[in-house]
């Protein structure tokens, strides 16, 4: 896979990964009735280039919001994020996004729905194509180029998602929930599978989750977010050696990091028994 | 991946006429049907000795097409003229006001209501007001064919730019889509199902909607020829005009189903049902 | 407490629009020298209402008749026909596709020999506004009832229902909201059937009013027959929506436009 990838030319790539700074972010709005909501307490988070972050937390604790706030895509009540040395203002787009929804366009086979990306982008078709289709290759959609959306298996979908996202080569790769829609076997191979991608030219990942076995086996950190309004718990390095393998689920040093998460859920009221 | 229900749904929605068997029943069942009729309308002529003047025979309309052809297909002419033209005015105005209205959330809150209130009136009502106003040239008839046929296209185009996720205008603004490349990606290939469903009903519409002004008001077109046959109770006349209506019908339906299937012809025709049944 | 507000709302946001359509209207034709029998001030119009209202009552409830009526025949049609397709596969394959086709044909071309048949009674208008009315009803309930999953049928078998009662207390639910979207256009429809039937040939009704005072050139009889219609098709599609509001609270369909 490796060796595909780096058949790239150069002039496609970008520079790898992008240190992330977000200072002070919070998040409220006002309900219909008239009330305001107070959705993410001011957040402070310096992630560094090249790390995988996993933001983890409840439903409804502002880590989806924060995600989005990081790609410009919504407007922070307070704070700021900066990406390197550019702050963000509007939607930045030098970087790739992927849905829990694989969000792909029902009238475009999926090599087009990939090639989309390098049609607004003005990039040279010729390459962007030559990468579309190495991308599929590594990422087993080899053969399925022209079949639409509707022809495809979850999975799939998200892969095509995936590869989209990766298309223009960028340093930070924002995921919501990637996964979470998928079967559980699924959901397995594609935590490898984004392992092997993520490890091969290390860009800045932040991967939104409600699992925390899905959490440790992907992050080089984790973010643990209280219930509503959010605040970060906890950040948690997990310096676990890569590649991770399924068999690392059963070790005592993954399980203590499961362990470690789970109490401190419990502990804010989300895990009752 | 998909469900037993949904794969019901969608094995209707074949059945519907959607699918291969659909479309091939779709052309010979009208023909079918047409002999059926043109059968019973026979019989029940032969047997029950009904005057022409009520119902003439299939054969003395025939002979009455043939006879008065070249005045049906002046009159044709100039009914189908008025149709595409309005039907022409209608699409080019009605759809960038969609996309328009669509965009701007409190134009949507201003003009939606009264485009939703319109679509329950009875439009071509007005047509003795536009008679009145413009007399009897090809003015009201256009006004009326054209508002026949806006508010549906209109209607359409929102519904169609509404129907996007909030996650796929997420994804096209993180990729750097901006006013035109948001419409040309995203809007007009979400829209298009729609507005080419509304597009091949405001064909037939715009027949309908000349033909009504033209019997309200008009010195030509089939409409008039209809008035004036049965003024002078010339059933079989009017019967051959008849004919003529429902084929140019078929024509500007077929037209209509051939210009959106040409139009969006990248999108794929499996796209296009699975949004039209 | 949220159903009210929205409709109060509503209410304002009409008020306030026929308040600045009257008032545009009444500028136009203070500021400009328009003839007023093309467009009489709003004053005249309200004369015009107001001193024969009695008038425009009797008229007003001869179309409101026919489109009732129409649209009564049409709708009991079209059920009968929907219960058929569905249920009878040979029918259902034969017809519906036929009757798909039909929705689109210009039937309003058939208008005039109407009249030559039936003269200036009520029965042209009544056929003709069934006539248009028929299929988009028939089509919408036949999806409406096709929604039925298989799902759904189980369901309602474990549960003890027998055939009638899944028909009658279940399949009817479902097909209910596609029903009343078909009833809703069915509603505009008949009124254009039993108009443009008044404007062929007849002696009384709002379609009647219509044509005569635009051939008389009386600005305050035309206008205030074309609100009546108006007033009186926008309400009749409004009561189908209270009915869908009432019948389907909380669904989803009950909030469609």
């Amino acid at each position: 896979m490796s060796r595909q990838i780096q058949s790239v030319p150069p002039d496609v790539r970008a520079p790898v990964g992008v240190p992330i700074s977000i200072q002070g972010v919070g998040h409220s709005y006002v309900t219909n009735e008239g009330r305001r909501v107070e959705a993410l307490k001011e957040v402070d988070l310096e992630i560094a280039a090249g790390e995988f972050v996993v933001f983890l937390g409840p439903s409804g604790c502002g880590k989806s919001t924060l995600l989005l706030t990081v790609a410009g895509l919504l407007k922070p009540t307070t704070g700021r994020v900066r990406l390197g040395d550019h702050e963000v203002r509007r939607p930045y787009t030098d970087l790739g996004i992927v849905f829990q929804d694989p969000t792909l366009l029902e009238w475009r086979t999926a090599l087009r729905n990939i090639m989309m990306q390098a049609e607004v982008r003005r990039m040279d078709k010729e390459k962007a194509r030559a990468r579309a289709l190495e991308l599929m290759e590594s990422t087993k959609l080899g053969g399925f180029e022209d079949s639409y959306p509707s022809g495809l298996s979850g999975g799939m979908k998200q892969r095509v998602a995936i590869c989209r996202a990766l298309l223009h080569d960028p340093p930070l790769l924002l995921m919501d929930e990637p996964f979470a829609a998928l079967d559980a076997l699924t959901r397995d191979q594609m935590g490898i599978d984004l392992q092997a991608l993520w490890l091969n030219d290390q860009k800045t990942v932040i991967f939104v989750t409600h699992s925390i076995t899905e959490a440790v086996f992907l992050a080089d950190r984790i973010v643990v977010f209280s219930p509503r309004p959010g605040r970060v718990l906890v950040d948690l390095p997990v310096d676990l050696a890569r590649p991770r393998k399924l068999d690392d689920q059963k070790t005592p040093e993954f399980l203590d990091r499961v362990d470690k998460i789970t109490k401190l859920l419990r502990n804010e009221g989300v895990l009752q028994e | 991946m998909r469900t037993e229900s949904q794969q019901a749904a969608s094995e209707a929605g074949r059945q519907f006429g959607s699918g291969a068997i659909g479309t091939s029943m779709s052309l010979v069942l009208p023909m079918v049907s047409a002999i059926v009729v043109g059968l019973i309308w026979f019989g029940v002529v032969a047997l029950f000795d009904i005057p022409k003047y009520i119902l003439p025979s299939p054969e003395t309309v025939v002979a009455s097409m043939f006879e008065n052809r070249s005045a049906l297909f002046n009159e044709a002419q100039a009914t189908g003229l008025i149709a595409i033209t309005g039907l022409a005015l209608s699409v080019a105005f009605g759809v960038p006001l969609g996309f328009v209205i669509a965009r701007y959330k409190p134009l949507r809150r201003v003009l939606m209501p009264p485009i939703v209130a319109i679509q329950s009136i009875p439009k071509v009502a007005l047509a003795p007001l536009f008679v009145a106003w413009l007399g009897f040239g090809a003015a009201p008839k256009l006004i009326i064919t054209t508002l026949v046929t806006f508010f549906p296209l209109t209607l359409a185009t929102i519904v169609g730019v509404e129907s996007i996720t909030v996650t796929t205008s997420q994804l096209a603004r993180s990729i750097g889509c901006r006013s035109f490349g948001l419409v040309r990606y995203i809007w007009f290939p979400s829209a298009a199902p729609y507005i080419a469903a509304a597009f091949r009903t405001a064909a037939t519409l715009a027949v309908v909607g000349t033909l009504v002004a033209e019997f309200v008001g008009s010195a030509e077109g089939l409409g008039n020829l209809l008035l004036i046959a049965s003024g002078n109770r010339d059933t079989t006349l009017a019967f051959a005009a008849i004919l003529v209506v429902a084929a140019l019908g078929m024509v500007f339906y077929g037209g209509a189903s051939l210009i959106a299937r040409g139009a969006t012809a990248r999108l794929g025709s499996e796209y296009m049902r699975s949004k039209t049944t | 407490m949220a159903i009210i507000a929205g409709l109060l709302r509503r209410m304002l946001v009409i008020t306030v629009t026929i308040a600045l359509v009257g008032l545009v209207w009444w500028a136009a034709t203070s500021i400009w020298d328009v003839p007023t029998y093309l467009i009489p001030p709003p004053s005249e119009v309200w004369t015009a209402l107001t001193t024969s209202s009695s008038f425009f009552l009797t008229n007003a409830r001869v179309t409101a008749t026919e489109i009732l009526l129409g649209l009564a025949v049409a709708t009991g049609a079209a059920v009968a026909w929907a219960a058929l397709i569905v249920s009878v596969d040979i029918v259902r394959k034969a017809v519906f596709p036929l009757m798909v086709v039909a929705q689109s044909a210009p039937k309003e071309a058939l208008a005039p020999i109407f009249i030559i048949w039936w003269g200036f009674s009520a029965t042209p208008k009544i056929v003709m506004a069934s006539l248009i009315a028929f299929f988009p009803i028939l089509v919408a309930t036949v999806v409406g009832l096709e929604r039925f999953t298989r799902e759904q049928q189980l369901l309602a078998s474990s549960m003890g229902a027998g055939p009638l009662r899944r028909f009658f207390s279940f399949r009817i639910w479902v097909a209910l909201p596609s029903f009343l979207s078909g009833i809703r256009l069915g509603v505009t429809l008949a009124a254009i059937g039993a108009v443009l039937g008044e404007y062929l040939g007849s002696d009384k009704g709002l379609g009647y009013m219509i044509v005569t005072s635009a051939r008389q050139l009386n600005g305050g009889f035309l206008y205030g027959a074309l609100i009546s219609l108006m007033i009186m098709c926008w309400a009749m599609v409004r009561a189908v929506d209270v009915a869908e509001l009432l019948l389907l609270r909380g669904t989803r369909a009950g909030k469609g436009f």
